[in-house]
């Protein structure tokens, strides 16, 4: 569990520093650290398309998936979806 | 590749005039179909798990489609991603416009915004 605290903080750091309010967990899928779940929940997606979304995450991980980063598996939500979906407790 | 039952599926294109510059390759591309897929691999044999999960999305409407090997081409593969400012692939296209990935793809299939735009693009 802790783990996950720990691995990809800089990656997390990345992504916080643009979108301020952002909850990032970020999973490793293969064991090899280049193919990454990442889900981000903030409030800046409301009312953006999931398109401009994703976008938002793409344009910050640019430069890291075209070194470290292979491939990424995207979740983006609300504060209000991610409680929905039951992917985030206060 | 013989189609016997004249099923709708994906089609791999080439390039028809590659000697263009760059940009009008992509171009060209893009619009080379309705419904246009930049893929790792072809629709008879991905070469990834996100491009084969599209892949069978895309089949299961019965529509035609057609897609593009970015591993058999290194200026298209590395010129898409500046031109469309998104870093990986699979890159699905509709009426020339970039819808996204493999996880947009997934999401616009649950809520079932992808049947109406992928009808709208025939």
């Amino acid at each position: 569990m802790n783990r996950e605290t720990t691995d990809f903080k800089d990656i997390k750091d990345l992504i916080k520093n643009t979108i301020v309010d952002a909850h990032v967990e970020i999973h490793d899928m293969t064991g090899t650290k280049d193919h990454l779940d990442i889900l981000v929940i903030s409030q800046e997606f409301e009312g953006k398309m999931l398109f401009k979304q994703h976008r938002m995450i793409m344009d910050i991980l640019t430069d890291r998936l075209k070194t470290d980063i292979h491939a990424v598996q995207l979740k983006t939500y609300t504060y209000n979806q991610a409680r929905e979906k039951g992917v985030y407790h206060d | 590749m013989t189609n016997p039952f004249n099923i709708l599926r994906g089609e791999a294109v080439t390039e028809t005039n590659p000697q263009l510059p760059l940009e009008e390759r992509l171009k060209s591309l893009i619009h080379a179909a309705p419904i246009f897929l930049f893929m790792k691999g072809t629709p008879d044999a991905p070469m990834c798990g996100f491009s084969a999960n599209v892949i069978r999305i895309l089949d299961s409407f019965h529509l035609n489609y057609k897609s593009f090997n970015i591993l058999t081409d290194g200026d298209i593969r590395e010129g898409l991603k500046v031109y469309s400012k998104w870093p990986t692939y699979p890159q699905l296209y509709v009426n020339g416009e970039l819808i996204g990935g493999n996880d947009i793809v997934v999401e616009m299939l649950q809520n079932g915004e992808l049947e109406t735009l992928l009808k709208s693009a025939q």
